[in-house]
């Protein structure tokens, strides 16, 4: 998987084999004992944050339990991507079909299915349907952050790995590691700005890693910073000045831009304005307040059906303060 | 000929001639060629002038049915329903042959429209009928959304109509031109296309009667056109709603507004700041949507309907609890924020997607994670490092346009 000639360095440095994945131990030990005979290995579920290798690890047992074509034998989808169950449900079946015709001389094939968790119950009882009828043929790794949103029978079937979030040494060991191949001068500060920043993703580390080095000659927390600063976007912020003075409406459109014209996700803009509340210039009353609406918001966000009425509705919220600051 | 509307004469004989709407077009052929007596109806649901109609037709063109049609304006109560539809229904396989057809397929038509109180019945009546039926029968409505239509929903195969896309709009009425020798000025065929909101009915009807007896089409014969009248309906709805002065009130101005629900909801999320000034009011207001959006939320997971009640009192009882406070004038915007943005933002959303995709597929990442992970140290990289330009577009395979957009 991992080739000089790639750009980004989470793809160049990604781990090949089982054999050279650092870190989480335990799963690999387990993982390596069942992958000894693929055909009567149970279905994979690997659970835990972003980051962590989940992806890694299943491409790896891929390869494992394919061998030389496995690039062939391999279905990877993303569950948030996809357009409904059915079109998972047609893809591996015609993938089924092709890919374990005699002619290949192989009996099993591979699917990994990212983020499981984005699917409603509908969906994953569609495709524990799907993952019955085709278990002859396909092992699936199913890959989630929260095991809890996949429903028992999924669960049942499956051997299930919890992945932890990477220790801060692992990651700076990981990033020193890299910089060094790639001649990079990392400094103590920009290190630990960018393992705190990253809280146990090697994904995220690694690519503020590589955007920090590609702005300065020198990683330090400047140079992280000025990394970070771009990715926050002044955006954030106005929007929240806009709504603490008041102007719901201009408040309301900055979002809409955020979220429509530059394409983030609901979820994100609430980490956004999260760190943003925490730096904000408010009374320390109204900065507590604001975290606690802005938890509350996040519930509803997960919950709820619409995004950008939630996030008004945050905005909403926020424009009650306006008089207090 | 002549005398014919164009909607009639242009309309599609056979499945193969119908625009846009491929999903539905395959779903119909292989649900009709494998129809046994016990099978499930089909229920098609879309906007009105897409074609639900043209397509039922056309499939029993194609399939050699006599195609039975009851409009549900027409046919309303229990009795009349079981009446028409009843004797269809169980009609035997003997006189199939003497008919030259492969048999009976019944077709009714807006089904959202019977449920009116004085319709009591006649929705189970339909669905009684589904259960013992010796042919196929096929429903249409607008929308599935009436909570009177669910059960309905259970019984059928389900698909839904989309708005025809402007391209295959254009190409239609481009046609229609050639064959009536009609030539259109610049840009005239485009205003059509645009005003009919894939509504492809109400486009050949606007072509028909701006061209008129005229060899060439003016841009501004079309100007004098209006667009048909689906905000004026709304408009009307939500000044009910902001009128109300309790939960009752206003929850009957949703059950008795011709629009759906969901346009009412996205209407309120829209107009909701023109009409409360007062910071605590609007915060309420959003407040209660907030609460209805998890209702729906719920329902989309679990298609678990009998929460919609609580979802359309909730997004209504903040305007009823803010309502003492302060208010605009009885301007609304349509549409407003999301849509204008969303409109004027499409190119950009589309560069976004191949993005995001792109980065996605190549490093084993949702478009999600791609868009927030990886698109910025891209930026960054590409900015800083301009001979890395090359390598990166070869990787990933951008088109050009993304690829300038990604600069900057």
């Amino acid at each position: 998987m991992a080739q000089e000639n790639e750009v980004m360095w989470t793809e160049k440095y990604r781990p090949s084999s089982l054999d050279d994945v650092v870190n989480q131990k335990d799963i690999i030990k387990m993982l390596g004992a069942l992958l000894v005979s693929p055909s009567t290995m149970p279905h994979l579920l690997f659970a835990g944050p972003p980051g962590t290798g989940k992806t890694t690890v299943a491409l790896c047992a891929a390869q494992k339990i394919l061998g030389q074509t496995w690039r062939n034998n391999i279905l990877e989808l993303n569950a948030s991507d996809e357009r409904g169950i059915q079109m998972i449900r047609e893809r591996v079946k015609n993938f089924s079909r092709m890919a374990t015709g005699r002619l290949s001389g192989l009996s099993i094939n591979v699917v990994i299915l990212d983020e499981c968790d984005q699917m409603t119950s509908d969906a994953q009882t569609a495709l524990r349907r799907i993952m019955e009828v085709s278990s002859r043929n396909s092992r699936f790794i199913l890959i989630a952050n929260y095991s809890g949103k996949i429903i028992e029978p999924i669960q049942s079937r499956c051997a299930i790995f919890r992945f932890l979030p990477l220790k801060r040494d692992d990651v700076a060991q990981y990033l020193q590691e890299i910089s060094h191949k790639e001649g990079v001068k990392l400094l103590d500060d920009g290190l630990n700005a960018i393992t705190t920043f990253a809280n146990g993703d090697l994904r995220r580390a690694i690519n503020t890693l590589q955007a920090a080095s590609a702005m300065e000659k020198a990683v330090d927390e400047r140079a992280v910073n000025q990394f970070l600063g771009e990715i926050d976007k002044s955006d954030i912020k106005k929007m929240i000045n806009k709504a603490l003075e008041g102007d719901f409406r201009g408040a309301r459109e900055t979002l809409f831009s955020l979220m429509f014209n530059k394409g983030l996700s609901g979820s994100e803009i609430i980490r956004q304005i999260h760190r943003q509340i925490l730096v904000l210039d408010v009374p320390e009353d109204v900065r507590i307040e604001l975290i606690r609406v802005l938890g509350e918001y996040d519930f509803r966000l997960l919950e709820g059906a619409n995004e950008d009425i939630q996030l008004s509705a945050f905005l909403a919220q926020v424009v009650k303060f306006c008089r207090r600051v | 000929m002549k005398d014919v509307m164009w909607t009639e004469k242009y309309r599609p004989k056979s499945i193969c001639e119908i625009i846009g709407n491929e999903e539905a077009k395959v779903a119909i052929v292989k649900w009709l060629k494998n129809w046994v007596p016990g099978n499930e109806g089909f229920l098609l649901w879309g906007p009105p002038g897409t074609g639900k109609t043209s397509l039922v037709q056309a499939a029993a063109h194609d399939f050699q049915y006599q195609l039975i049609e009851m409009n549900a304006s027409d046919v309303r109560t229990e009795k009349q329903i079981s009446r028409v539809m009843g004797p269809a229904s169980i009609e035997g396989s003997l006189d199939k042959a003497f008919y030259g057809y492969r048999g009976l397929l019944l077709f009714v038509d807006e089904i959202d429209g019977i449920f009116g109180r004085e319709d009591h019945g006649g929705m189970a009546a339909i669905q009684k009928i589904l259960e013992v039926t010796r042919v196929p029968i096929i429903l249409a409505a607008n929308s599935t959304q009436r909570e009177a239509l669910q059960p309905l929903i259970h019984c059928c195969q389900v698909v839904r109509f989309q708005r025809v896309r402007p391209p295959v709009l254009l190409a239609l009425l481009k046609n229609i031109c050639r064959l009536e020798g009609i030539n259109a000025e610049e840009g005239a065929l485009e205003m059509i296309t645009e005003m009919s909101q894939g509504d492809v009915r109400s486009a050949i009807n606007d072509l028909q009667s701006t061209s008129s007896g005229a060899v060439t089409l003016r841009r501004e014969n079309i100007a004098g056109l209006f667009a048909r009248d689906r905000p004026a309906n709304i408009s009307e709805t939500l000044n009910s709603i902001f009128a109300a002065q309790t939960l009752r009130e206003a929850k009957k101005v949703i059950d008795e507004s011709d629009m759906d629900y969901e346009s009412i909801y996205q209407a309120l999320h829209d107009n909701l700041p023109f009409r409360f000034r007062d910071p605590e009011a609007l915060a309420t207001a959003y407040d209660y949507l907030s609460k209805a959006d998890i209702c729906f939320g719920e329902i989309k997971k679990t298609q678990d309907w009998h929460l919609l009640s609580y979802a359309l009192e909730l997004m209504v009882s903040g305007i009823v609890l803010a309502k003492d406070s302060a208010k605009e004038n009885n301007h609304f915007h349509f549409p407003h924020g999301r849509f204008v943005m969303l409109g004027r933002s499409r190119a950009t959303r589309s560069l976004l997607d191949e993005l995001a995709q792109k980065i996605g597929f190549r490093y084993h990442v949702s478009k999600r994670t791609a868009t927030e992970d990886y698109l910025n140290v891209v930026k960054v990289i590409m900015l800083n490092h301009p001979e890395q330009k090359p390598k990166i577009s070869e990787q990933l395979s951008f088109s050009d346009e993304a690829q300038s957009y990604l600069e900057g």
